[in-house]
């Protein structure tokens, strides 16, 4: 018996819709099979007005023991540090976060509004958000480096725009059967069981990747997304391509490129003209390298994989 | 008797953080104001960005809705850019934005709905028990089976755009994918799936032949007391019980409605306008006002907004929303005789303050405006006439009635792909003024885009919920929850739960009514609204 | 295109580079936003306007430049077909040519 508390900051619910497509175990078999229980959540809980007030002061005194604090969305700050633009039962949002956050057993933040700060945090920020733990690449975050949750761990950064069900789910039941001592955390606080491969792992488009051969436009039958369509399979940690979306497929399967959106930095490049779905270039070679490929490595690659290019690459692979 | 006035903070189950001031006379609410309480300020992060930014942050504004967003944006930039789409690309972002809403049904009746009927409040009602045993959270028969089961539609979504939510896979000219004949069965074999599972076997209690036959209020008596399958399906349960405990009494509304029509027909779309979308949709567009019982259609260059008892310093005129000059309040502080919300109202020139919605589709199905071979379909509308108007028990009703339709649409596009035509036609890149609308599950949705120089000079969003739970408007006329509100009666003040009915009855989504302006200035800069 | 159409083709582009074709081989393209433009621009031209394709692109016959830059190396060069495998472009090419919409 774990007790589990979600709240949403500046979120879009995207991670909780992710949450709820699981399979092995679903939400429901989370509740039943594990002895999750779900204190509240806003699109499941109970609980209304005065009611849920309760709860959360509950919560936050010990009354109520808070095994498990889920954020989704960011800490909204503005205007000027009040945090006033995001309001929840009665008052700010950010002032409950750092109560629970306190009082939490594990505080795990899901996808990357509340990792990184996300698509609100982009430039120039207007919310004034924060990450739990991070605002975008640097340390700190709301509730500032130092910060460590009741069972002695930082934030567990479960990232991702959304973040997978699975890489929520198992986290959960990890921490519900006692395995969350065992959680290793990579240096971003992802756990590394998800986030050490990289979202190229497992692309069913690594044969055009090593032949060189280029999706040059949307809606093509062969071709790697990495050389023209802006694709970041390369450089981003993430399982998409291992553990796969809604059990079927995964963006780069499917064809649209990765965003890198398990990283910080993403949006990349804040969205600036000419930077969405294009691969930046200099001097006709790609800006951001394979991770740990450079120049020299990479140009001599392209002269060995254009030579042993066999005749098939050249063809539709994907055909109907 | 005095009045009691009522702060619910927050109410929710509907998607972001609503609040909510009732005032309590004799045990009926007598005046409500509805409370938009977060902000993010997408548009300013929009701004002077790429023209696709959108296809990337839109989506992204509200994670329930996001093929919905989606769509408007590759169909602004379209219009924007004057693409051309080819029909296998309309036929998959069709499919896209049905699967998200056929997904939404059962998540939202049985997650955010359904579950109040296991409130103690209805103890008495000959139906609780059995409403426990199907609906209560978690561990109720239908709430497990139909949450579990909500997650099939999207896999479709998955076969087509790689994930749901958040893929960015419909773009201008096109979508980015090319499915194969695997991706197309594999997508059969999930809708048939969730037909079989679901939709006939939990929801329905008959086959969906069966039920189509429904055209009238009496039919759908017939079907009720023709077996008993049919009256203890989840539908037949659900309209039963809701009777019993008098959920068609109230919850009514503004009684005029709006609809920007949806599906874009594969063959009569692909040089999209602005201007030639109403005879394109396969789905009609139109407002429906119940008082005088007329349908036209609606338009974009109807809409206009007012920021009177919103956070803005606007003045009180209407304007259209290409021609705002957004001035935020810096300090929000509620006042509910001044302002009180981060949604502004919305209104049509003509018409007034509209509801959104699937309940509103439907009765604009009910009408005969618009083109010959457009949907028409005239159940709702019966009902709505046999019932005496709109109240909430109705609202829900037309919400699943959708769902055989989406069905048969979703089937449609599969049937109608044409493998090896394209997807896809590179756009040219240019500047100029888009617009693109959908009907997300929840409602009326539409983007405008302002492309200069290459790169986004405004964004604008006018969503379901910013129709629905908008604030009084420039003559203190109420907005359509704040209205539907009124009248309804509460048992309990210290659990007010017709409260949360009624504004779960609209499947509010406030996670995007979001409005953007500097923090540190408060200088408008832009403007951003979803859901 | 059938293989002997193609290589007609690139018979008839050869001769044109060979015949003294000038093109505009400089600027090369320092970044996207830059080869982008020249796609554009190539996009406007004629699709059977041959010359100005080549003209524009910057077509050479041989390696160019000090990194000795050639189709065998490009990322949109087909190496059994010998096609430049660029929409905006779509020519039969010689492993040797060079021309500004280089990509590796």
């Amino acid at each position: 018996m774990a007790n589990l508390l979600w709240l949403q900051g500046g979120a879009c619910s995207g991670n909780t819709m992710s949450f709820l497509n699981a399979e092995e175990p679903s939400a429901c078999d989370l509740v039943t099979d594990f002895g999750i229980n779900i204190l509240w959540h806003p699109s499941l809980g109970v609980e209304l007005g005065d009611n849920l007030q309760k709860l959360l002061r509950d919560c936050v005194s010990g009354a109520i023991a808070l095994d498990i604090f889920v954020f989704e969305g960011t800490v909204v700050n503005a205007p000027n540090g009040t945090g006033e633009w995001n309001r929840f039962a009665g008052r700010p949002m950010k002032q409950w976060v750092k109560e629970l956050s306190a009082a939490a057993g594990y505080t795990v933040a899901i996808g990357d509004c509340a990792t990184w700060g996300g698509i609100p945090a982009t430039a120039p920020n207007p919310s004034d958000s924060q990450g739990l733990q991070f605002l975008k690449r640097a340390q700190g975050g709301f509730l500032g480096a130092g910060y460590k949750s009741k069972a002695g761990l930082p934030v567990i950064n479960v990232p991702g725009c959304p973040a997978h069900p699975d890489w929520i789910s198992q986290i959960v039941v990890a921490v519900a059967t006692g395995r969350g001592g065992d959680l290793a955390l990579d240096d971003l606080q992802r756990p590394k069981t998800f986030f050490q491969s990289f979202t190229q792992t497992g692309c069913t488009r690594n044969m055009h990747f090593a032949y060189k051969v280029s999706a040059t436009e949307f809606g093509q039958r062969k071709g790697c997304l990495f050389y023209d369509l802006g694709c970041r399979g390369p450089m981003t940690h993430s399982p998409c391509n291992r553990i796969l979306w809604n059990r079927q497929s995964s963006k780069t399967r499917a064809g649209m490129p990765c965003m890198g959106c398990t990283e910080p930095e993403f949006p990349f490049f804040d969205l600036a003209p000419g930077t969405v779905f294009k691969t930046q270039t200099v001097m006709g070679v790609p800006k951001d390298l394979p991770k740990g490929v450079d120049k020299k490595g990479y140009i001599a690659l392209t002269g060995a994989a254009k030579n042993a290019a066999p005749k098939w690459a050249e063809e539709d692979l994907f055909v109907v | 008797m005095a009045v009691q006035t009522l702060d619910i903070s927050p109410v929710g189950r509907v998607e972001g953080d609503l609040d909510v001031r009732v005032d309590i006379e004799n045990g009926v609410v007598t005046n409500a104001w509805t409370q938009a309480e977060l902000f993010r300020g997408f548009e300013i992060i929009l701004r002077d960005k790429d023209p696709q930014a959108g296809l990337v942050v839109t989506p992204r504004a509200c994670g329930i809705c996001g093929a919905s967003h989606l769509t408007c944006a590759a169909w602004a930039l379209d219009t924007a850019w004057q693409t051309e789409v080819p029909r296998n690309a309309i036929l998959a972002r069709n499919l896209g934005q049905l699967v998200e809403s056929i997904q939404s049904q059962p998540r939202y009746f049985y997650g955010l709905y359904a579950i109040d009927l296991t409130n103690k409040k209805y103890r008495n009602s000959p139906f609780y028990e059995e409403a426990v045993k199907r609906f209560a959270p978690f561990t109720g028969s239908s709430y497990e089976a139909g949450v579990t089961i909500s997650g099939k539609p999207v896999e479709i979504y998955a076969l087509l755009g790689g994930q749901w939510p958040h893929s960015s896979y419909m773009v201008p000219g096109g979508v980015m994918c090319a499915p194969t004949l695997t991706d197309i069965t594999r997508a059969w074999s999930l809708l048939e799936y969730f037909k079989k599972n679901w939709l006939e076997s939990i929801w329905l209690g008959c086959s969906l032949e069966r039920y189509e036959q429904i055209k009238t209020y009496d039919d759908f008596m017939v079907w009720l007391d023709e077996r008993p399958e049919h009256a203890n399906s989840d539908l037949g349960f659900y309209w039963r019980m809701g009777l019993d405990v008098g959920l068609h009494q109230y919850g009514g509304g503004v009684g005029k409605y709006v609809s920007w029509g949806y599906l874009p027909h594969e063959d009569k779309y692909q040089k999209p306008t602005i201007d030639s979308r109403n005879a394109a949709l396969i789905m009609k567009s139109g407002v429906y006002d119940g008082a005088t019982d007329t349908h036209v259609l609606m338009d974009q260059k109807f809409l206009r907004e007012n920021t009177t008892h919103a956070w803005y310093d606007e003045g009180g005129a209407d304007v259209h929303p290409f021609d705002r000059t957004t001035r935020p309040v810096q300090k929000n502080d509620i006042d509910h005789a001044g302002k009180y919300s981060w949604a502004t109202s919305v209104r049509h020139t003509d018409v007034g303050r509209l509801e959104a919605g699937p309940f509103a589709r439907q009765l604009i199905a009910g009408g005969r405006h618009g083109e010959s071979w457009q949907h028409y379909d005239g159940l709702v509308l019966d009902m709505y006439k046999k019932m005496g108007g709109p109240n909430l028990h109705l609202r829900q009703i037309a919400r699943m009635h959708e769902t055989i339709k989406l069905y048969r649409q979703a089937e449609h596009c599969l049937r109608e792909f044409r493998l090896n035509d394209p997807w896809y036609i590179k756009p040219k890149e240019r500047d100029g003024r888009g617009w693109g609308a959908t009907e997300a599950i929840r409602g009326a949705l539409c983007h405008w885009i302002d492309v200069q120089n290459g790169k986004i000079k405004n964004y604008q969003i006018i969503a379901p919920t910013t129709w629905n739970v908008g604030p009084r408007d420039g003559a203190q006329a109420r907005g359509p929850i704040e209205e539907a509100l009124v009248g309804t009666p509460i048992a309990d003040t210290s659990d007010p739960v017709e409260v949360g009915h009624v504004a779960r009855s609209f499947d509010s989504c406030l996670v995007c009514t979001v409005h953007a302006h500097d923090r540190k200035t408060g200088k408008e800069l832009a403007r951003f609204r979803t859901a | 295109m059938h293989s002997d159409q193609e290589q007609k083709l690139r018979e008839k582009i050869g001769r044109m580079l060979a015949d003294g074709l000038q093109t505009q081989t400089e600027p090369f393209p320092e970044n996207d936003t830059q080869f982008g433009q020249l796609l554009t621009q190539l996009r406007d031209i004629d699709a059977k306007d041959l010359k100005a394709k080549l003209v524009l692109s910057g077509f050479t016959n041989s390696p160019y430049g000090e990194d000795r830059m050639r189709c065998q190396e490009c990322m949109y060069y087909l190496v059994h077909r010998k096609w430049c495998d660029l929409p905006e472009l779509a020519l039969p090419v010689e492993p040797d040519w060079w021309c500004r919409l280089w990509r590796i």
